[in-house]
């Protein structure tokens, strides 16, 4: 087994590594076409993986031009080659990997904020399927204990946070960037996920809900029991929520 | 050529941009009986993939295709990967399961790609050994699928059907037949096709594999090319002759099922459909 161990090893290093010739040695070449022949095999291992980000990432390929973006996507799959074999959230660290890269002074600032959108639209489009929480199901909640209710949040929930208008540029990844405190969040009800952004009071008191918050403590956030109420239909209707539980029982 | 018994099914490859239309049109109104997927393109947990897949299900058989148990990977099979492979099969209870004779993981990283094997007698002990601990862990029998190559190793001393034969022999698995990557293989290294297929019985294959592969010239040599299994475009005729002659020679066929492939610049609908209906033909006039 030696002998395949080290073909494998050196293969490998030819396929996405820096060093393409390393696999010579274990090839025929009676044609003279060994070198080419490899080439093959790296130009498919690479390509297809930059295809898969592109995929991925289309609107930061929208924003970065495609021969940008495949180059800048190159570097990263050199450098983090695919560790599972469904590819389904390959290139969860692209987001990282472009916080670290040169990129064009017009959108270095929100450029990583965008991919991790995106990131968090794939996550969510394959995690597990859940019944959202409906309004009815906390109005039947006893008022005494509706103080001590803390959420759990939907499987399919992710957010982040941005200085930018990133709905915006969801929509449009080549409009002009607006800058903006916000709290942008995805979750699947149905077969695709949603993408919701909320400002100022409102994006606190979500955002405090998603950290284990109770409704008391996320009654100080709102201006009266209406605000209160209005943020809370909202998110139940989004289908932020999952269940709930009372603090005594957590 | 006879069939007898249960007749020889037709599928596709099932891609995403087809799910609409696959799902809005009537089984009897087309000539397709099974859908084959890739097993790693259905490993999420929940969502809309397998909402499409489940419908589909309902309607019509499936194949599941795996493209990473790395059959020839010298550090040994993903266990956690083997595991997600067998739950899907649990949870779709496919007509066929199929993998390659290929390694593309080595023990940190996965290459997305179908890549080469020394066809020598320790990679014959490794592969036999895989087989043998997905089936055990499938509790069914499964297909190995010839790849496409463009390359081969100094160390090979078998001829790629003896290899195959003889892993058919040791572990009980079928063959998956893929005519295209014998015809993109015997190009890419001078053997012919012909002689390959005539000595594989169909009574070792479970399915057999169509699909389109593309030519690109050399950069060495511009008056050469090297053909490339791409799955982007229709069955060549040399790909279809081949089919139709190896079916021709065959004394039983009722068992075998075809699959058209296309994966990439993936087109309407109807166009593999059309593909379907021509190895429907060709099967029937074998």
């Amino acid at each position: 087994m030696p002998d395949l161990v080290q073909m494998q090893r050196a293969f490998a290093a030819a396929l996405i590594g820096e060093s393409p010739l390393a696999a010579m040695d274990w090839i025929e070449n009676e044609d003279g076409l060994a070198r080419e022949r490899l080439f093959v095999y790296r130009r498919n291992a690479l390509s297809s993986l930059v295809e898969c980000l592109g995929g991925r990432y289309a609107r930061v390929r929208s924003a970065l031009g495609q021969e940008t973006f495949d180059a800048l996507a190159r570097r990263f799959v050199v450098g983090h080659p695919p560790t599972d074999e469904a590819l389904l959230h390959y290139g969860s660290g692209f987001a990282t990997f472009l916080r670290a890269a040169p990129l064009p002074e017009r959108i270095a600032a929100w450029l990583p904020d965008l991919a991790l959108l995106e990131a968090c639209w794939h996550e969510s489009y394959h995690e597990r399927d859940a019944t959202a929480l409906k309004a009815s199901a906390v109005s039947q909640v006893p008022p005494e204990k509706l103080d001590t209710i803390r959420f759990q949040t939907h499987p399919t929930l992710r957010s982040l946070s941005s200085r930018f208008d990133l709905l915006r540029l969801w929509k449009e990844p080549l409009a002009e960037a607006v800058p903006l405190d916000c709290e942008i969040f995805v979750v699947r009800r149905h077969m695709k996920p949603e993408v919701y952004q909320l400002e100022s009071g409102f994006a606190h008191f979500f955002r405090s809900l998603n950290q284990g918050e109770t409704t008391a403590g996320a009654f100080e956030l709102a201006a009266d029991a209406a605000e209160f109420s209005g943020w809370l239909a909202k998110l139940l209707s989004w289908g932020v929520f999952s269940g709930y539980r009372f603090v005594e029982d957590t | 050529m006879t069939i007898k018994g249960p007749r020889p099914l037709v599928g596709l490859g099932l891609k995403s941009q087809h799910f609409e239309e696959i799902l809005g049109r009537s089984p009897a109104s087309h000539c397709v009986d099974f859908f084959e997927v890739h097993a790693e393109n259905f490993m999420g947990a929940g969502g809309a993939s397998h909402h499409c897949l489940q419908a589909v299900h309902e309607r019509y058989a499936l194949s599941i295709h795996g493209v990473g148990l790395s059959l020839g990977s010298a550090c040994g099979l993903n266990e956690a990967h083997l595991a997600r492979f067998c739950d899907l099969v649990d949870r779709y209870t496919p007509l066929l399961v199929s993998d390659h004779l290929a390694w593309c993981r080595d023990g940190t990283f996965y290459y997305n790609d179908l890549l080469p094997l020394p066809l020598n007698a320790e990679v014959l002990d490794l592969v036999s050994d895989h087989v043998h601990e997905v089936q055990d862990l499938l509790g069914r029998r499964m297909l190995v699928e010839n790849p496409s190559t463009y390359l081969s190793f100094a160390s090979s001393c078998k001829e790629e059907p003896d290899f195959l034969l003889e892993l058919v022999h040791r572990t009980g698995c079928g063959l998956l037949l893929d005519v295209n990557n014998v015809f993109v293989s015997g190009c890419n290294l001078g053997f012919s096709a012909a002689d390959y297929l005539a000595c594989i019985p169909a009574s070792v294959v479970g399915e057999v594999h169509l699909a389109g592969h593309s030519i690109v010239p050399l950069a060495e040599r511009e008056a050469e090319a090297l053909r490339i299994d791409d799955h982007g475009s229709k069955v060549c005729d040399e790909v279809w002759q081949l089919f139709a002659d190896w079916l021709s020679a065959q004394e039983e066929i009722s068992h075998l099922h075809t699959l058209v492939e296309w994966d990439t610049r993936v087109p309407e609908f109807d166009v593999l459909l059309d593909q379907a209906s021509i190895a429907k033909d060709v099967i029937a006039h074998a």
